[in-house]
């Protein structure tokens, strides 16, 4: 059996060490930052993701909810 | 909330979430909680009059901090839409989405293995239609991503770059393939129509792809999705699963020995597997004797065959 391919990782992965890292807030341990705008969509607050833009909000029990934009561009 | 107890005949952990059993079940139309929030109407789970990709804390989670999580992620505020019928645009860009809850659930100290999932269809236990799929956050390594790290160590380095260069070779069950991405249905599949689609290059997680490798991966996985869909032109139920490397670094001891020259060792290969439960357009596989007593699948339908069926039905889609 081949095994050509082209390897990034030697070892154990750890995604830059992130799992060694404190680990970020639990959703419900989040400030409650709910910015619901009055009748229409939410406004992206500069958090991106590659092509998406990220707006974090509070659900009214605590739950986490975040809503995802497509903004077109890239890291 | 949920009960971890470890199944020592099986070497497997149980979760007991029974609050689950209360959870919203195939509710009418509009009592969808995944659709917006109509001016006037009840509040959903998206108290919004439109969105794009929303993410959400499940109401009724099987994982929960401090020990694990469950997100519900709704690909768009079309309740009659399906992945398979997303904008191209869209599709890329909840490769985004699935990249950014893998590095913030994946940093989580109470999270070792994120699963990203999609159940489509009544038939694999959906109990809300509108468009959307899960992430689990499982504060242990579960089963199935454990026995493919296994299989690295058996084949002495990464499983699915060799599988993967196997059936290139082979050819006869590659349905779909891009600069980055191939679809093809495994020399081994278990499921009558199951689909492997396995990121070209090694790449551990969405996070290690590069933006054309998100978009030709959205590109095929929407492209087998109707595929499905014009197999037996009806919708097809499947079981979508991501499968990417764990977020917690292996026990020194429990890394698999350094493979072939080149090749990564037990970091896992980024890879979706389509388990899709129809052997005909009416006759659903169920899980039985054998499958459930022994944990050996018998199929009725050869790989190559079923290859065959699907290329055509993907040509058809496209």
């Amino acid at each position: 059996m081949e095994l050509p391919h082209e390897s990034v990782h030697a070892g154990g992965y750890t995604l830059g060490g992130m799992a060694r890292e404190p680990a970020a807030p639990a959703p419900s341990e989040r400030p409650a930052t709910d910015r619901r705008p009055e009748g229409g969509e939410p406004r992206a607050q500069g958090e991106r993701c590659g092509a998406v833009a990220i707006a974090r909000h509070a659900k009214g029990d605590g739950r986490a909810l975040i809503l995802y934009t497509r903004v077109g561009e890239r890291e | 909330m949920s009960e971890l107890r470890f199944d020592e005949l099986r070497g497997e952990q149980v979760a007991y979430a029974i609050h689950r059993q209360d959870r919203t079940f195939l509710p009418a139309r509009d009592l969808c909680p995944l659709c917006a929030t109509r001016p006037g109407g009840q509040e959903t789970e998206i108290p919004f009059p439109s969105f794009e990709i929303a993410v959400f804390d499940n109401r009724f989670p099987a994982f929960a901090a401090p020990h694990g999580a469950a997100e519900v992620v709704v690909y768009t505020d079309d309740h009659d839409a399906s992945f398979a019928t997303l904008a191209p645009e869209r599709a890329e860009a909840l490769m985004w989405v699935w990249r950014h809850r893998y590095l913030e659930l994946g940093a989580r100290a109470d999270v070792e293995y994120v699963f990203i999932f999609e159940n489509r269809g009544v038939e694999v236990g959906v109990t809300l239609h509108h468009p959307h799929g899960q992430i689990y956050g499982y504060p242990f390594l579960p089963p199935v991503p454990a026995l493919e790290l296994a299989a690295d160590g058996r084949l002495g380095g990464c499983a699915p770059c060799a599988l993967l260069a196997d059936e290139l070779k082979d050819g006869r069950r590659v349905l779909h393939q891009n600069d980055s991405v191939v679809a093809y249905v495994p020399h081994a599949a278990r499921w009558a129509y199951e689909v492997h689609v396995t990121m070209r290059r090694h790449r551990a997680s969405l996070l290690d792809c590069d933006p054309e490798e998100l978009r030709l991966l959205a590109e095929a996985l929407q492209g087998v999705a109707r595929g499905y869909d014009a197999l037996f032109h009806r919708p097809f139920p499947y079981v979508m699963a991501v499968h990417q490397a764990p977020t917690t670094m292996p026990a020194p001891d429990a890394a698999p020995p350094s493979g072939a020259a080149g090749t990564a060792t037990g970091s896992g290969h980024l890879h979706v597997e389509f388990y899709p439960p129809l052997r005909t357009a009416e006759k659903l596989k169920y899980l039985a004797g054998s499958e459930q007593g022994a944990g050996t699948f018998i199929s009725d339908v050869l790989p190559e065959e079923s290859a065959a069926e699907l290329r055509e039905a993907l040509a058809r889609a496209a």
